[in-house]
């Protein structure tokens, strides 16, 4: 005769199910987060980039709750087998998604810097990338909802276009910054911004790893591709050839 | 052993009753199980449905289990007991009236009782036994569906087996109704997939409970046993749904962009439902696409945006002009000529382009109305080649017109249409390089283009003004008819072009159910091709003949 009653396992699958409904709720919100600040930058909406700062609070408060659950569910129904991978992606999860809605809101605070200068048309390559994180981290997150593993394999796959594109753009910034100097200042927090929007490309990545974890058991292949070439690209001003440097 | 000995000698088939009820008797009085195992193995389909437990919550009713319970019933004693009792009342008056009337001796009468009584109480217990079964087997029985026992073996009582079949026909027949029920209350959920609107019912705990057909295409999966949030995660419909689902509001309207490269825009609605419909659903959630409005708004947004940008540049710098000649330039008389030439450049601009913005109304209002008459292309390109010729000619190009086409009839309004070739023609000589010829043909086409309605395509006309300018590139050819749209910004403004004369064209040849195609190769050329429908050969009105009285209507 089976030691639990049937009350006991519908309690646990209420909880489990109060859990995906945070999970989702708090994806819900980085995602909204990360479009409307791209949106500020793009249209250089000051009142927008309010929004999205006072809205970082909410999704921290998500993050506790998470951990709460977490910690509760573990203690108390000791799961197994695929519900216990849930449970520990579930901290990941949390933790990705409230490092994006830091990203999307440390961005929105530089939109009212970047309004004291003149608009850079860098801004809207800047803007591409920031729908192309989104595109990533609305997959990643409907992967995890539906705990469909091909899904978020293919999120996975395309964190190499959010290399090359942040790459690409690394390089178009200094060339516009070795123009005219009076696009340095702005230029910068471009690259800033940039910077942060390809951080939340990897953390989508992450998410898509979550998600492969808790459908299959095993964690995806160790090698994520790297196309990242930032930290190798160099940039000559053309007014300054070779002879003309001093010896020094 | 002994029963087999027995029907194994007699050789015939004992009904099945009589040889286990004898059994079973042989077996109660000698307390041994072996005869009666055997057999019963041999002769009796196995009791599935024998309940381990005892039915009656007496306590004492072991006394007269079998020790195999998979093969005899417990039955309760005291129900037997008092069914002996109740039988066995005629038999203890008869004895009592004769014992007193001295014909029967009393130990006699006690034994007779006895053994009576024994016997009575031993059939009553195959009965006892049947109808416990019975009511066994009946009562955990499941209403609607399930697996469902097959029917105790019923061997003594045959009340009992009616009992059992009529319960079984009874929950038949209940089931029926149900699932009718059911059917009913499905099929008008079922109305919901009629709609074109995606629709979802959900339950108190935010699950999908039934999603109608074009939600399931708009969100490509099944949704049925989801929770609402794997499938919607927008923080607004999420708190309209809270809120709905806690009952703090009836219904909520929230308007959302959903879809991430295809981006869509929905007015989403949650409402409550005050009669729960089947499958426990407590609110639905509809979405309606506004996409189309939401882009349109834009669209004119922009385009209020730009007219007003196009006539604002020629407005300032006329603004200018007039502060510096009633200021510093006052007395300059070479400035006074200079700059009034270039207000009055800039003026004749800013009327150019209001024209060809009324004119643009006027036609997109009449666009649904399809032209009657009847237009000869000759005397239209004709009468255009002239009026232009001079322009061609300070460009040092030629017109040159091919008819080649034998007919040269259109339905058409001929105003419109002179329009239409005024403009084309027009931007040949602009874009056109110095030196070359530009090249008017009229031709009839085996078929027109697919973007001409399906019914025009097999009769028209087509007239293709070809230049040897520098091109389009390839990127910019479906986007060369959008207001204001321009390749080069300098290069329109300064050669005089408002920006509208390719929306004009296609919308006058909209109007006429033809087509505009443009193909072109950087630094080859350009050819820009005009579709038109022959009349329908019932129709003959008379042609619009005075055309040489108007003038193209389009400046230069």
């Amino acid at each position: 005769m089976p030691v639990y009653t049937p009350h006991t396992m519908k309690a646990f699958d209420d909880e489990l199910d109060r859990l995906n409904q945070t999970l989702g709720r708090m994806g819900g919100l980085a995602e909204t987060q990360l479009g409307t600040a791209v949106q500020a930058m793009l249209t250089r909406d000051e009142a927008l980039a309010a929004h999205v700062i006072s809205g970082d609070d909410q999704v921290d408060g998500a993050e506790d709750h998470i951990n709460e659950q977490v910690v509760r569910l573990l203690a108390l129904r000791q799961p197994v087998a695929d519900d216990l991978r849930l449970v520990m992606s579930a901290l990941r999860v949390a933790s990705a998604l409230e490092r994006i809605a830091d990203h999307a809101t440390s961005t929105a605070h530089r939109v009212a810097v970047l309004n004291q200068a003149p608009m850079v048309p860098a801004v809207k390559s800047v803007a591409r990338l920031g729908w192309l994180v989104r595109d990533l981290l609305k997959e990643a997150l409907d992967a995890f909802m539906s705990r469909d593993a091909d899904r978020a394999l293919k999120v996975w796959e395309r964190d190499e276009e959010v290399d090359d594109l942040y790459s690409s753009l690394f390089r178009e910034l200094l060339t516009y910054m070795m123009e005219d100097p009076r696009h340095i200042a702005p230029c910068t927090h471009l690259q800033f911004i940039a910077k942060n929007l390809e951080r939340v490309g990897d953390h989508a990545t992450n998410l898509a790893e979550a998600t492969w974890f808790v459908v299959h058991g095993t964690p995806l292949s160790a090698n994520r591709p790297k196309k990242d070439m930032s930290s190798y690209t160099m940039a000559e001003p053309r007014h300054l050839s070779p002879q003309d440097q001093s010896p020094e | 052993m002994l029963c087999r000995i027995v029907s194994a000698k007699t050789g015939s088939h004992f009904s099945h009753n009589a040889l286990s009820l004898f059994c079973r008797i042989v077996s109660a009085k000698t307390g041994s199980y072996f005869s009666h195992n055997a057999l019963m193995d041999e002769l009796m389909a196995p009791h599935t449905n024998t309940p381990q437990t005892p039915v009656s919550g007496r306590g004492d009713e072991q006394a007269f289990a079998s020790p195999l319970p998979s093969v005899a019933r417990p039955v309760s004693f005291a129900r037997v007991a008092r069914l002996t009792l109740l039988f066995s009342t005629p038999l203890v008056l008869a004895l009592s009236a004769l014992v007193v009337w001295a014909e029967l001796a009393i130990i006699p009468a006690a034994l007779t009782l006895v053994g009576v009584a024994g016997v009575t109480a031993l059939f009553l217990r195959s009965l006892v036994g049947d109808w416990e079964a019975v009511a066994a087997y009946l009562r955990p029985l499941p209403v609607r569906g399930g697996p469902v026992a097959p029917l105790p073996v019923l061997r003594f009582s045959e009340g009992a087996r009616d009992v059992a079949m009529a319960a079984r026909s009874l929950r038949q027949r209940t089931m029926q109704a149900i699932n009718r029920a059911e059917a009913e209350a499905m099929a008008q959920i079922g109305l919901l997939d009629a709609l074109p609107t995606p629709v979802l019912l959900i339950n108190s705990h935010a699950h999908v409970v039934q999603a109608n057909e074009a939600a399931r295409t708009l969100f490509g999966r099944d949704l049925e046993p989801r929770p609402l949030i794997s499938i919607l995660r927008d923080p607004g419909i999420l708190e309209a749904v809270d809120r709905i689902l806690d009952g703090s509001l009836r219904s909520k309207a929230v308007q959302v962009t959903l879809g991430a490269t295809v981006e869509q825009t929905f007015q989403v609605e949650v409402q409550r439902l005050t009669d729960e419909l089947p499958l426990a659903a407590h609110a639905v959630v509809v979405l309606h696409d506004i996409t189309a409005l939401v882009r349109a708004e834009q669209m004119r947004a922009d385009f209020v945006a730009n007219a007003s940008h196009e006539l604002r540049t020629p407005l300032t710098s006329i603004l200018g002009f007039v502060e510096t000649l009633r200021g510093p330039a006052r007395d300059d008389a070479e400035a006074h000529e200079r700059f009034l030439a270039i207000m009055h450049q800039q003026a004749s601009r800013m009327r150019r382009l209001i024209e060809d913005l009324l004119s643009l109304s006027r036609i997109e209002l009449r666009e649904h109305t399809p032209p009657v008459g009847t237009v000869s292309l000759e005397d239209v390109v004709e009468g255009v080649v002239m009026g232009l010729e001079l322009l061609a000619e300070e460009k040092d190009m030629t017109l040159q017109v091919e008819m080649i086409s034998d007919s040269d009839l259109v339905a058409g309004d001929e105003d419109e249409l002179v329009q239409v070739f005024a403009n084309l023609i027009a931007n040949g000589i602009k874009y056109g390089r110095p030196g070359t010829p530009l090249v008017i043909r009229v031709d009839r086409p085996a078929r027109g283009p697919a973007q001409m309605p399906h019914a025009m395509r097999d009769a028209c006309l087509v007239v293709q003004v070809i230049d040897q300018g520098d091109g389009i590139a390839k990127e910019h050819l479906p986007r060369l008819t959008e207001r204001f749209y321009r390749v080069d910004t300098a290069r329109s403004r300064q050669l005089g072009g408002t920006g509208l004369g390719l929306a004009i064209v296609k919308h006058i040849v909209n109007r006429h159910r033809g087509a505009l195609t443009i193909d072109s190769t950087v630094g080859q050329g350009s050819t820009f091709s005009v579709y038109l429908p022959c009349p329908p050969p019932a129709d003959k009105r008379a042609r619009s003949s005075d055309f040489l009285r108007h003038e193209p209507e389009t400046e230069l």
